[in-house]
């Protein structure tokens, strides 16, 4: 684990009980992050580049079949499987717990994404474009990322540190529920919840704590970030 | 004898090859002009230096904005329809006014996309406009005094302790 | 030369031409003319409300604008139906500003209709051609030759085309969707008397059960009800809610269910009173209610006899036993709640069967009481006949007796094909199109006048349902306008001016927004004195007004002349025996009916049950898919009594193995890069069923061939997900 040198630990909690599966986090995300759009080749490759995806499972067969839904994004894991094989530390752990990846130090080995379990990490195999004038919806807040990049989810970390500049300004820490990334902003079941894990009485570390909880692939030891509450309910038809 | 020749011959290009590095690493590639002409002969000598105007009284953004801006031209323009209205620069000033047209300015300080500087929070920090700008009060044309190399923004944020986290800085 | 020289001078040259690269240019600094206004810093994001217009859900969003363009939608958590939450296809609409192939400006046709051949024209111009044909039809004294198609339109854009089409003295005036409610509000004028749409108050249920309402991708208000979905299953501490869906396929919402019911097309209803008989039967009902409504349990035991359980049990083909368990819980959890959905509706029992829905609502107790269902005061008189209305105009357009067609919208991709509609379109000698995009009505017009994008429009946006109290969203341009665009009103206003006399008087307003600052001024309803424009800032502010008087609706009480739904047997087109599927449209997910089509936000969001991008596909059941020797992707053909279509195959666990369905939203002839040539229409095997009143667009029988292994479906994940779902304990 990593030492503590900040007082906050960004965490989220995702409600598989309330998630319905919609896709509005990830149309959320792309808009945010300015995440490249794909057409149909280069998906068929496999080379989407979504940073947030929502898997889904089919358990059972016709008429006792449920269909599952599962929002994987990058879980900032505390033991990151993708840190350590980074040749040139574009791979990172940040004083807040998160996973940082910095652009302009990456080379393109794509090591960690090969090592990632979560695989969540995309790769900018090719340049893209938004055709004028598609260009005046990019962020100013987050660089565009070119070919050969590799690049993934963080936790809007934009918001993150305008959250920080006010709260600075302000001579106050951060209030819980002030940050939103964007896709637990839109998330119409409120299925995501964002907040600081370090703060045990914030809502995502109330929220961690219930024993409907279980970490993704939590078997590795990555200790991720990211809570899943599981989804209630009867199983039969 | 052919194998001598060929070690040596490797050992040289490999020499090169660092001593090409090595200068490629030190040379100032950055060749952008440092003190470009400007469209117009702005003096910020006369403005901050002999004048004592303040910075944030023209580039007020810095104090709230990640911008520090420059101002519009109606701000230049209501100055100046008082002040020294018939110098040969301020009639410039008018004739770009008057054909709507913005002066286009020659940027010298810039950074690279990835890179998000908040001149809010270094203003905040009380750290004068000086640090990174130089003594822009004795200037007639602005110049670059600093490198605005990663390895420059780093000292000072390790002096004053301010985060050196990546994500602080790269976007 | 020597070798040497030239290798030399070669390395040097090379090596000044890398240097010359990187000499990049200073850019430059350009400044502001004037200051940008107070509470503007350039380098930060401004936010400002609007409303969002992409389906008939009428959120409130906030923009993000940053120098001038706008980058990022939110929800506005002041609006009461969405709270600050969006779904996927509201936050896209900043790509139909920004959208590359926009009509940058007026076009007149000039090759053959369809072609895509037009030359560019000025305003001037466009409205003189329109206001000149226009003039001929007063000249002639034929009015009634002018035909206006747009959308449902709410508020006072929908006063305004009424206005203009009232003075100018025609009746074809028809707003018209594909997915209207109108069927429900028939079905609740029926029951109730008045044919308000239900409010159905989801977060404080127990029991939810939909009988084909899919309420989290697009019935009626789906961040609304998405978010009370939410509520109900984690928003209270000690109570989940539960949740059985019941439809042939499952749905996004379905997929939700703790409960998935496939029942038969058409058979809803039936089932319904089938769950009624046993709750009377079994005195499970809450008599009071019943007394309320002026009902006799033993009558309306006796008007339900023929719904006994083997019966109901035949009809659905579900097992006996699960129907009335789902029944005794129904009944037995209060509050509990029903909702009957479009997946019903377009049957040819469609209303009756809504209305067994409502009887159900009306048994355990649920009619205007928390948890149960209200009447919705979002849009209280909406149509209720558009379909009956379109059918009418198709007529007189076949019969040559329409001049000139104004069209907002797209109907020529948004009506199915079978009800006439395109045969008709072409014997109109003149089109206007106001479309933004060249979709498939405006590359049929023979003048586009292309409007502004939402994110440069005025407007109030009146949310269908999904709310008690009328709220009135505004909609404000937060961009300058990117192209030489006008905004659909303005456009109307212009022509009347230009035709003077009667329109000119009768459509005084100089532009929309002062209408509109009336018709607000208006509802405002502001003593003398008050300063208006204080209140108008306000709302603009905010986003509309949403502390409106409480809703003048009486509660729901079943009609007293209201006899007990009794849905027919359902009646589909094509034979069995050639046809052995039934066909399922359903609106996609994130296009909606075909609006969300050209954003390649959308395009390339994967569809959540599939995970399909950029395509269409036909569900077809794993049993059926391995008796027809079809895998997963196979290209096949898909024909019904009215037409055929070539698709790729999504072998799909959760659809009966006699129904297959297409999603709705792809196969556009045009409207840009993004849409055009992605999928099909399944709307061109939609035969005519149903009456004139009660389309049936889910009453058809198809019949699947497989064609070759090359369907060229894209999925973004792994048809079974790419991480095990055991390994991830879900």
């Amino acid at each position: 684990m990593e030492k503590m040198t900040s007082q906050y630990r960004w965490g989220m909690v995702v409600d598989l009980d309330r998630c319905t599966g919609c896709g509005a986090c990830v149309v959320a995300c792309q808009a945010e992050n300015n995440v490249a759009i794909c057409g149909k080749k280069e998906i068929s490759e496999g080379r989407n580049m979504h940073w947030l995806r929502i898997e889904r499972f089919w358990v059972g067969k016709y008429p006792d079949v449920r269909a599952r839904f599962l929002p994987v994004l990058c879980q900032h894991c505390q033991d990151a499987p993708c840190e350590p094989v980074c040749p040139v530390y574009a791979s990172y752990h940040n004083p807040d717990g998160l996973n940082g990846q910095v652009y302009n130090r990456c080379v393109g080995t794509r090591y960690c994404g090969n090592n990632c379990p979560y695989a969540v990490r995309v790769f900018n195999f090719y340049n893209h474009e938004w055709p004028k004038p598609l260009d005046n919806q990019l962020s100013p807040d987050m660089t565009v990322r070119t070919r050969g990049v590799m690049e993934k989810c963080t936790f809007c970390v934009q918001r993150i540190r305008r959250a920080k500049e006010d709260a600075k300004s302000e001579n106050r820490a951060i209030r819980d529920g002030e940050i939103q990334p964007a896709c637990a902003q839109t998330c119409p079941t409120d299925a995501l919840v964002f907040g600081n894990m370090a703060d045990p009485r914030s809502r995502v570390a109330i929220l961690s704590r219930s024993p409907r909880r279980f970490r993704l692939l939590e078997h590795l030891g990555t200790h991720p970030s990211i809570y899943y509450l599981k989804g209630g309910g009867r199983e039969h038809v | 004898m052919n194998k001598v020749r060929l070690i040596i011959g490797l050992a040289i290009v490999t020499v090169a090859i660092v001593a090409a590095s090595v200068l490629l690493y030190i040379l100032p590639l950055d060749v952008r002009d440092h003190s470009p002409v400007q469209p117009l002969r702005f003096s910020h000598k006369l403005h901050a230096g002999d004048n004592g105007i303040h910075c944030l009284f023209c580039h007020s953004y810095a104090l709230k904005s990640p911008a520090a801006g420059i101002p519009s031209m109606e701000e230049c323009r209501a100055c100046h329809l008082f002040i020294s209205p018939n110098a040969p620069e301020i009639k410039k000033l008018m004739k770009y006014w008057e054909k709507r047209e913005p002066i286009p300015w020659v940027r010298v300080y810039s950074l690279p996309d990835f890179v998000y500087f908040p001149h809010m929070m270094h203003v905040r920090a009380k750290l004068p406009c000086a640090a990174c700008h130089g003594e822009v009060a004795t200037m007639e044309r602005i110049t670059r005094s600093a490198s605005l190399k990663m390895g420059w923004c780093l000292n000072c944020h390790q002096k004053h302790k301010a985060s050196i986290d990546c994500w602080t800085c790269h976007k | 030369m020597k070798r040497r020289t030239f290798l030399q001078l070669g390395t040097i040259i090379a090596a000044s031409a890398v240097l010359d690269g990187c000499r990049s240019k200073n850019e430059q600094l350009i400044p502001y003319l004037i200051p940008p206004d107070e509470g503007v810093t350039p380098g930060k994001g401004t936010y400002y409300a609007s409303s969002c217009n992409a389906c008939p859900a009428g959120c409130g969003i906030l923009v993000r604008v940053s120098e001038g363009r706008a980058k990022k939608i939110e929800g506005n958590p002041d609006h009461p139906i969405n709270r600050g939450k969006l779904c996927a296809r509201g936050q896209a609409i900043v790509q139909e500003l920004y959208h590359p192939d926009r009509v940058p400006h007026p076009l007149k046709r000039n090759g053959p209709r369809g072609s895509g051949a037009f030359t560019r024209i000025s305003w001037q111009e466009g409205i003189g051609l329109l206001a000149d044909k226009l003039k001929a039809l007063q000249r002639e004294q034929n009015t009634n030759g002018l035909a206006l198609l747009t959308p449902h339109l709410r508020g006072t854009l929908a006063e305004l085309t009424s206005r203009f089409m009232r003075t100018f003295g025609s009746t074809n005036h028809v707003s018209y969707e594909l997915l209207t409610p109108d069927l429900l509000r028939a079905a609740a004028r029926r029951s109730f008397g008045h044919p308000s749409l239900p409010y159905y108050d989801i977060a404080e249920t127990r029991y939810l059960l939909s009988f084909g309402a899919d309420f989290v991708e697009n019935h009626l208000s789906p961040v609304k009800y998405g978010s009370a979905f939410g509520q109900m299953r984690q928003g209270r501490d000690t109570v989940r809610g539960h949740f059985t869906y019941v439809g042939g396929r499952m749905s996004l919402t379905a997929a939700s269910a703790d409960r998935w019911m496939p029942a038969k097309p058409g058979s809803e209803g039936a089932l319904a009173l089938g769950m009624a008989r046993l709750i009377l039967a079994e005195s499970l009902y809450d008599s009071g209610a019943l007394a309320a409504n002026g009902l006799e349990a033993k009558k309306l035991l006796a008007a339900l006899d023929r719904y006994d359980l083997p019966r109901v049990t035949q009809l659905s083909g579900l097992p006996q036993g699960a129907i009335a368990e789902v029944a005794r819980e129904f009944a037995s959890t209060r509050p509990a709640l029903a909702l009957a959905g479009e997946m019903v509706a377009f049957q040819s029992n469609g209303p009756e069967s809504v209305r067994a829905v409502h009887l159900l609502n009306l048994l355990v107790g649920s009619l205007n009481r928390p948890g149960g269902i209200y009447p919705d005061a979002g849009f209280p008189s909406g149509p209720e006949n558009s379909f009956a209305e379109l059918l009418a105009l198709i007529e007189t357009m076949h019969g040559g007796n329409v001049k000139v067609a104004m069209i907002h919208g797209d109907p020529l991709y948004s009506v199915p094909p079978a009800t006439g509609f395109h045969d008709a379109l072409a014997k109109v000698p003149f089109i206007v199109s106001f479309s933004s995009l060249l979709d498939d009505t405006a590359l049929h017009a023979d003048l586009v006048l292309p409007d502004h994008a939402a994110l440069e429009s005025w407007g109030d946006v009146i949310p269908v349902a999904g709310t008690r109290e009328p709220v009135v969203g505004l909609m404000q341009p937060v961009v300058e306008p990117l192209f030489d665009t006008r905004q659909f009103p303005e456009v109307l206003l212009a022509t009347a001016h230009e035709l003077g006399g009667r329109m000119a008087a009768a459509l005084p307003d100089e532009s929309y927004l002062e209408l509109l600052k009336g018709a607000i001024r208006k509802q405002a309803g502001l003593e003398a004195g008050v300063d208006f424009e204080a209140t108008w800032v306000d709302l603009l502010q905010h986003g509309g007004s949403f502390k409106g008087k409480s809703s003048k609706l009486t509660g729901y009480r079943w009609g007293s002349d209201a006899p007990p739904p009794l849905p027919e047997d359902p009646d589909f087109a094509g034979d069995p025996k050639t046809y052995p599927f039934h066909l399922i449209v359903y609106p996609s997910t994130a296009f909606y009916d075909g609006r969300g089509a050209p954003y390649p936000w959308l395009q390339q969001l994967p569809d959540p049950m599939t995970t399909v991008v950029w395509g269409s596909w036909v569900e077809i059941n794993p049993e059926t898919a391995a008796e027809l020797g079809i895998g997963f992707g196979d290209l096949v053909e898909v024909t019904s009594p009215q037409g055929t279509l070539r698709l790729p195959a999504v072998v799909y666990p959760g659809i009966r193995p006699d129904m297959v369905a297409v999603p709705l939203g792809q196969g556009h002839g045009g409207m840009g890069r993004y849409a055009q040539g992605q999928g099909v229409n399944p709307l061109a095997l939609v035969a005519r069923q149903g009456t004139k009143q009660q389309p049936a667009w889910n009453a058809t029988r198809v019949r699947i061939t497989r064609i070759s292994g090359k369907g060229e479906l894209v999925t973004a994940g792994h048809p079974q997900g790419s991480l095990r779902s055991e390994l991830v304990e879900i």
